[in-house]
């Protein structure tokens, strides 16, 4: 049996509302470990993997392309920005770009692209409610074909997959809002 | 129906303060941010934060789109637009409208009424409010010299195509007007390609009086007594009090009945300011513009009349009458507010963006601190420069100014430069003391007079003074 991301997120929810510090849970051969106490879970083999992975809320988890990419690879969630910081400092900002350089990083690592929100909107698949998607799930893509649609009140931004590669996931949910940058689709690149 | 949940279509400390409205009026806030805002203090108080676009405004908090489908997306039944930005754009209020979302302000149409200088001026003018003594645009200097000698000197050319202090002429009398006004006609057609001017009588000694009105969508219309905006910089504000009790209370009174009248003409609906220019020497006044949103220096009516300003622009957009009559509103003591911004005044205040390494606010009756800032809070470039806004208030001017000055010599602020010494020197002065200023004292006397200081030393000690620009 193999864990799905669905999975994870149920362990992660129910780990989030248990009163535990940590869980440890093996699973014919794979093993899940979740710390609510910012360092890894006592006998823990993922090592320097920071605090952020504990306070993980479900939306914070890896792609499931990515999901297999060993978090101790992974920079350090706080670098330069908040180094020499005062202590009354909130490292806001330096966590967000640390989180954006790992992504970058695991783009670089796993060859994957992500395709963003140009804007806030609505998320739409398809060009229109009866047409069939732009794209789906394994399908390959050229720089220029266009994946999706981001309507901001009736105005139509055509937003497209930007590499050369093959679709390994759609983030969003078709109608859903999207922020500015969010994470649309993830593509596995073509070397 | 009262508001359930309201989208913050602004930035800064304002975004900060319609929030804390919300909050208190037990409405959940949505808060716009760009791409640099996203760790901003309004994001994190905010009960969600939703990015709309990159740094740029233009594709964030100016984009009518984003805004109003940021609103429809997270749930909103109301936008507050705050000050600036989007808060005077008719788009706004007609785009919610189409969607079903209330706007925290007056209508589309009372925004073009109000917001056009010209429709503004011919509405005050109709209801016999002056809107000062001038003209409309002159051919040649026969009639400019008929219109001057109508109005009295000293009068003002103005081209009519300049703009921001641009092209503009004082005459002292009617011995220069024939020469000046060529002169300054050909210049016009010379700079702006358009040789028309205008003529005004020209006040020596200006204050800068508005009058803060609330309306309900059930034709009740209040106002809240008066600000004095006096003392400004090149027509931006640094300080703000209320009352305005350089003013002779008669012409308070005038100017308050003239704005109730002004706003019930336009059909005004939530906050509004009328702004007048009050002539110190004869107290004579005019109409000068509506702004028809939140301004920056509410707080100052805020603290003398117990009134929460922005509460009342949520209770009004959610069809709320006024809670309170004319009669209700009391003044108690004096406030004055002064703006902080991450400037730097001995370098021709060039914005000063930056990190705030350092930031401590201070405490002590009377004191209220407006602000984003918080330690270690990156100030992005793209946006204007005001830091905080720090207010106080007493029971009479001189204790709101000695509370303000206090204040503001223990506000620590670390990493970059800002207006504190300017501000400092603007109230600490004698003239600003005897309330004597007007709107040009700031360039016209008291920097040069700090210059001159600090070129002689005699600045105080401790205490950096910065020099004319």
């Amino acid at each position: 049996m193999s864990l799905t991301a669905s999975d994870l997120q149920a362990l992660l929810a129910a780990f989030d509302a248990s009163a535990w510090d940590e869980m440890r849970l093996s699973l014919a051969g794979e093993q899940v470990q979740l710390s609510k106490t910012g360092r890894p879970p006592a006998g823990s083999e993922i090592a320097g993997a920071g605090g952020r992975s504990a306070a993980a809320e479900p939306g914070d988890l890896p792609a499931p392309p990515l999901a297999g990419v060993d978090a101790a690879r992974l920079p350090p969630p706080v670098e330069e920005g908040a180094v020499g910081a005062p202590a009354e400092v909130a490292s806001v900002a330096a966590v967000e770009a640390a989180e954006r350089r790992s992504e970058a990083l695991l783009e670089n690592t796993t060859g994957t692209h992500r395709v963003t929100a140009p804007s806030v909107g609505l998320f739409w698949r398809a060009p229109d409610p009866s047409a069939p998607p732009f794209v789906e799930i394994g399908q390959r893509v050229e720089p220029d074909d266009p994946v999706c649609i981001v309507e901001v009140m009736k105005l139509f931004n055509h937003v497209q997959a930007g590499v050369t590669g093959t679709v390994r996931s759609v983030e969003i949910e078709n109608g859903a809002m999207v922020e500015h940058g969010q994470a649309l689709f993830v593509i596995e690149k073509e070397a | 129906m009262s508001l359930r949940r309201v989208l913050v279509a602004n930035r800064g400390e304002i975004a900060v303060r319609v929030i804390r409205a919300c909050a208190d009026e037990g409405i959940e806030s949505v808060v716009v941010v760009s791409e640099v805002d996203r760790d901003s203090r309004a994001a994190l108080v905010a009960d969600r934060a939703v990015c709309i676009g990159p740094a740029a405004a233009s594709s964030s908090y100016l984009d009518v789109g984003r805004v109003v489908a940021a609103a429809l997306g997270t749930g909103c039944d109301a936008i507050h637009p705050g000050y600036g930005f989007l808060s005077e754009r008719p788009e706004l209020p007609e785009a919610c409208a189409e969607n079903g979302l209330a706007f925290v302000g007056p209508s589309a149409d009372t925004i073009r009424r109000g917001g056009d200088k010209a429709a503004a001026r011919r509405i005050a003018a109709s209801l016999g409010i002056p809107v000062g003594a001038g003209s409309d645009t002159i051919d040649d200097a026969t009639t400019a010299q008929e219109i001057a000698d109508r109005v009295g000197y000293p009068v003002v050319l103005k081209a009519a195509a300049g703009g921001g202090g641009r092209g503009m002429v004082l005459v002292e009398g009617p011995e220069g007007l024939a020469q000046s006004f060529e002169n300054a006609s050909r210049e016009a057609q010379a700079a702006f390609g358009d040789g028309r001017m205008y003529l005004e009588r020209f006040i020596t000694r200006a204050r800068h009086v508005e009058v803060q009105v609330l309306a309900d969508q059930h034709g009740n219309v209040v106002h809240l007594g008066e600000r004095d905006c006096s003392a400004q910089r090149r027509y931006q504000k640094l300080v703000e009090e209320a009352p305005a009790t350089s003013v002779p209370v008669e012409v308070r009174r005038s100017l308050h009945e003239a704005a109730v009248e002004l706003a019930r003409a336009l059909d005004y609906v939530g906050a509004g300011t009328v702004e007048f220019v009050v002539d110190a020497d004869t107290g004579q006044y005019a109409f000068l513009e509506v702004n028809t949103r939140v301004q920056v220096e509410h707080p100052v009516t805020e603290m003398v009349t117990g009134i929460d300003i922005v509460r009342a622009q949520l209770q009004i957009a959610g069809g709320e009458p006024l809670r309170f009559r004319q009669s209700d509103v009391r003044l108690d003591g004096h406030a004055v507010e002064v703006r902080v911004n991450a400037e730097n005044p001995s370098r021709g205040f060039a914005p000063s963006p930056g990190t705030v390494t350092r930031w401590v606010e201070p405490v002590g009756g009377g004191l209220r601190i407006d602000t984003h800032c918080f330690g270690g809070y990156r100030i992005p470039p793209h946006y204007d420069s005001l830091l905080a806004k720090v207010i106080a208030h007493g029971t009479d001017r001189e204790q709101a100014l000695r509370r303000l000055d206090r204040g503001l010599r223990h506000l620590v602020v670390e990493g970059v430069s800002t207006t504190v010494p300017m501000l400092l020197a603007v109230i600490d002065s004698a003239d600003f003391r005897a309330g004597t200023h007007h709107t040009r004292w700031v360039e016209q006397d008291l920097m040069p007079s700090l210059a001159a200081d600090a070129g002689t030393g005699g600045a105080r000690a401790g205490q950096p003074v910065p020099a004319a620009v």
